[in-house]
């Protein structure tokens, strides 16, 4: 299955019915950006421009007015302009907020008179169950007037937000048209807003998805202090209890369920209070079946979901049984760590290192893909495990990030490079690399008149002269059209 | 090396039609010592050890080469669950038993004692090498079963793999106008056995031989007690053509040397090599900065090459370059077969496993991974193929290996643990174990395994002692496995 965002940018569909009714007009903006994302692969420069559109609406929060919209639908934006149906003149924009995990963003318009007669649209406090009728409204392709689609709720479920690729939240499925240009506009329920439509299914006709409201509530909230910090991680792998011999293992009574702690992440909040074979009996006073389900309002829901809803810094409690004795234990929730977590990566400039003619780079999910397909030979192989299984089994301990050796800008002097293409630096110059910082400053310093990189799970070292190295830096950089060496900069957050 | 498997799924050789056929060549005489071979094979499935794939033909040829001893190829007889001869002209097939079979020469020996040939087989005269320029003759069946002779010319050495898994072997490339249909095709030079046919492309016209001096070796030396097949140096190198790596490890001026790059732990060359060092002669040839030497039969070739003409055991003189200064020393070759790898590529004839209570438990191979096909680097479990290319070639004195919980098939016994699937296991019964033979020894010692420690997670699986022996009879009833334990060899 292959889950599509609905930006115009990436438009497939066909024009979906129009029913107009309502006046959305001072409620619902259509968002047109130009957005230009970078080349990973040439990380010095970045890709074409792209046109990208989308919706978005007015939304309160305490006496202040935004427009909440999709994170990717203002991703690597460089101009946005919003557009009301009723006010035409399109009005510059400026992303506020944006939380990449969540896809949702917040923009914000200087110019005083936009505000002017703006209906903020009202919040929905109840989750809309199946079957319960919603209406989407936006500007999908095919036109500059807002577009009301209808439809049901066809399903309540927990699941991959393809922004990132990597976070999984609630999310609504819905059988209401949402096509390319939806993206950012409210899906309505009973005329308040119960989610933001924000992916479709390619292939598949009449499913859409929307970000619900306890998504939308999670990110407002975590932002009314002025920045964004992200859903916290718990950290802990579990094992459900339905095996008896397993319980009879962990000395469960028979009329406590819960899921037993198999593994802690050291990044994740759960270190240090909870231990593995802890049994998980409730999260915040609600019972956690065998299975790992809380009941909330009567609806069966992942006891996750029950955790998502919290915000950084708020402390979460959960009953364990440990040893035979029964714990109530409080764990402060901490800031995610995003070590081996290959995120898609958005609005941050690649970084890189360049020494003779040799670009190092830090690995990311932009890299992993466009490598993924060279990945079924064994000197790209190790990219695969560090994608799949990096966090899990705990790489970070050895390295911040992985170093690759990206890419060779032919020149004489790294003529014998290409073996150790896609490989990852281990040391430089005898010193252990953990980042790319470490990275340039294992350069100042060669090894008897020559540069000598290690690579993981190498035998082999790649040598290259030091002053060969620097002499013909200028030469190389102009011949590439490479504006710098290097760009350090910051790891992505 | 495509060129290898092509061959076998292209054989055509076909049995003659009854009664005998009149040779019209000029090598009458080796209608007693040319023989089709017949073999069917079926391969235990990697995935599910307890079932067998369905039964494959292949054909070739096999040669006689002592009494009641033949040679074949190892890749037409793996895996054999039977293997027939047919005289040349004859509709009979007679069986055949597998001698000895060695994978990484793709060679094997049949012995055809209790065939009750129609006439005694007559052994070739296998001898020599044949050399890069020079003719010969191959002899194969024609539809009939009449021999026929078609002529070769020899145009280079090279060392080759015949398969992903195994070494590269000293090979003839050899251009053939008449197509060949068979491996095991003899190649004849002055009336000797020279070589024997690997493989043939009929697109090319190209095909590659093992030499008499590779076959001839392995005559003598299968059949005897101890076999220790194929000799390893026991180093691996990389050409050295950089000059900025040149200077770095100071290897001598010229295009002399090649780049030690590791050693193979518990062999000779572990104590006398490190790498960096730059080795610049081999048995007294000096090696240029790509590894070739020049071989007076067979011209420029790696020097590896030279190592195919030894036994393990044997001393070999080398020089080498360590931080600029010279060394020669003697160094001895290791049987490939004595080195005990973690991961091995494959653990035929028969991959041992235990299924307790669902749990499928077995060593980690290659073999496994490839089962996830073609593009097993992608599709298999990226982390048993990351240990594996990693860590697979790891000395393992003492039988370590990557013992693995593959699957479980579901039964009431393992609810609740029937997602697990291609996890390293760490501990049974509590106890620290670093292959399957462990988890065999502390079953024998406990009776069940019930506790299964991942490395993945730190908490055991537990399985309930009292239900797992109906539980077992249950899990081999239901998924048809007729034996929830093979312990391998």
């Amino acid at each position: 299955m292959q889950i599509r965002l609905v930006g115009i940018v990436v438009a497939l569909a066909t024009l979906a019915p129009v029913t107009h009714a309502g006046n959305f007009g001072q409620s619902v903006v259509k968002i047109a950006v130009t957005a230009q994302r970078p080349d990973f692969s040439l990380p010095w420069q970045d890709a074409g421009f792209i046109k990208m559109g989308g919706s978005g609406f007015i939304i309160q929060e305490g006496r202040k007015r935004w427009i909440l919209t999709n994170a990717h639908v203002i991703s690597d934006a460089r101009f946005i302009e919003v557009k009301r149906e009723d006010n035409p003149r399109p009005r510059r924009a400026r992303v506020a907020f944006v939380g990449h995990d969540c896809d949702l963003a917040v923009l914000d318009v200087s110019e005083a008179d936009f505000w002017t007669d703006t209906q903020p649209l009202p919040f929905s406090e109840t989750l809309p169950e199946l079957d319960d009728q919603v209406v989407a409204v936006g500007y999908p392709m095919g036109g500059d007037r807002i577009s009301l689609t209808r439809g049901v709720v066809s399903r309540i479920d927990y699941n991959v937000y393809t922004h990132s690729d990597v976070d999984s939240h609630l999310v609504l499925q819905v059988d209401a048209a949402i096509n390319p240009g939806n993206s950012g506009g409210p899906v309505l329920y009973k005329g308040r807003v119960a989610g933001v439509a924000f992916q479709g299914i390619q292939q598949a006709q009449n499913i859409g998805y929307a970000i619900p409201m306890p998504v939308i509530r999670h990110f407002l909230d975590d932002i009314a202090d002025g920045a964004y910090d992200g859903y916290p991680d718990l950290g802990v792998t579990h094992l459900e209890t339905r095996n008896p011999a397993l319980r009879q293992a962990l000395h469960l009574p028979p009329a406590k369920t819960g899921v037993v702690v198999c593994k802690i992440d050291p990044l994740g909040s759960a270190a240090g209070t909870l231990l593995p074979g802890d049994v998980l009996l409730s999260i915040d006073g609600i019972p956690i079946d065998d299975a790992g389900s809380v009941r909330v309002k009567g609806v069966p829901m992942d006891y996750i979901e029950l955790f998502e809803r919290k915000q950084v810094g708020q402390p979460i409690k959960f009953d364990v049984w440990r040893k035979g004795a029964l714990l109530t234990l409080s764990i402060p929730l901490r800031r995610p760590s995003d070590a081996f977590r290959f995120r898609s990566n958005y609005d941050v400039r690649p970084r890189y290192v360049i020494a003779g003619g040799l670009v190092f780079a830090p690995l990311t999910r932009e890299l992993l893909l466009t490598l993924a397909k060279q990945a079924g030979k064994p000197d790209t192989q190790h990219l695969l495990y560090d994608w799949f299984f990096g966090r899990l089994d705990e790489l970070f301990r050895e390295q911040d990030e992985r170093v690759i050796l990206l890419r060779r800008l032919p020149h004489p002097i790294n003529a014998y490079a290409d073996p150790f293409l896609h490989a990852e630096i281990s040391d430089v110059n005898g010193k252990a690399v953990r980042n790319l910082t470490d990275l340039a400053t294992a350069l100042r310093e060669p090894m008897n008149g020559f540069h000598v990189f290690h690579f993981l799970d190498r035998k082999d070292d790649l040598v290259l002269d030091a002053a060969e190295t620097a002499k013909t830096e200028p030469e190389l950089l102009a011949a590439y059209g490479v504006p710098a060496p290097a760009f350090i900069g910051a790891p992505a957050p | 090396m495509k060129r290898f498997l092509f061959l076998i799924l292209l054989s055509v050789v076909t049995a003659t039609a009854a009664g005998s056929a009149e040779d019209s060549s000029a090598t009458p005489s080796l209608r007693r010592s040319l023989f089709g071979l017949r073999v069917t094979a079926q391969r235990v499935d990697p995935v599910q050890p307890w079932k067998k794939g369905p039964p494959e033909r292949r054909i070739g040829y096999s040669l006689a080469v002592g009494t009641n001893v033949f040679l074949t190829t190892e890749q037409l007889v793996r895996d054999a669950t039977l293997v027939e001869v047919n005289p040349a002209g004859s509709a009979r097939f007679y069986p055949a038993r597998v001698l000895r079979s060695d994978r990484d020469l793709n060679l094997a020996l049949l012995d055809v004692s209790k065939a009750e040939l129609p006439e005694a087989p007559i052994p070739l005269e296998v001898t020599g090498l044949p050399f890069p320029g020079s003719k010969g003759t191959f002899v194969q069946f024609e539809d009939g079963g009449t021999l026929q002779e078609g002529d070769i010319q020899i145009l280079r050495a090279s060392m080759e793999s015949p398969s992903e898994d195994t070494p590269a072997l000293l090979t003839l490339e050899f251009l053939a106008e008449i197509p060949l249909n068979g491996q095991g095709a003899p190649i004849l030079q002055n009336g000797c056995l020279t070589g024997m046919a690997a493989s043939y492309d009929r697109a090319t016209k190209l095909g590659l031989l093992y030499p008499g001096r590779s076959l001839k070796r392995f005559i003598d030396d299968a059949p005897k007690p101890g076999y220790q097949g194929l000799a390893l140096a026991g180093l691996a190198w990389k050409p050295l053509p950089d000059p900025a790596k040149r200077r770095f490890l100071l290897a001598p001026a010229g295009d002399r040397g090649v780049q030690v790059i590791s050693t193979v732990k518990g062999t000779d060359a572990d104590t006398l090599f490190k790498p960096g060092d730059v080795l610049t002669a081999w048995s007294g040839y000096p090696i240029d900065q790509q590894g070739y030497y020049a071989d007076p039969a067979l011209g420029r070739i790696l020097f590896p090459a030279l190592i195919s003409a030894c036994r393990p055991g044997d001393a070999i003189p080398f020089t080498l370059l360590r931080n600029g200064v010279e060394t020669q020393a003697l160094v001895h070759l290791t049987a490939r077969g004595a080195l005990r790898r973690r991961a091995p590529e494959h653990d035929n004839p028969q991959p041992a496993y235990l299924i307790e209570g669902g749990l499928v438990m077995r060593d980690l191979t290659g073999d496994y991974l490839r089962a996830a096909g073609t593009e097993w680097m992608l599709r298999a479990n990226s982390r048993l193929v990351h240990l594996y290319l990693t860590k697979g070639e790891e000395d393992a004195p003492n039988g370590e290996r990557f013992p693995i919980l593959a699957y479980v098939l579901p039964d009431t016994i393992n609810v609740g643990y029937q997602e697990f699937r291609d996890a390293l296991i760490a501990t049974a019964n509590g106890q620290p174990v670093h292959s399957l033979k462990d988890i065999l020894r502390i079953r024998e010692k406990d009776g069940t395994i019930t506790r299964l420690g991942l490395a993945e997670m730190d908490v055991d699986l537990a399985l309930d002692a009292a239900s797992l022996p109906a539980a077992n009879t249950r899990i081999a009833e239901n998924y048809r496995i007729p034996a929830l334990l093979v312990p391998g060899e």
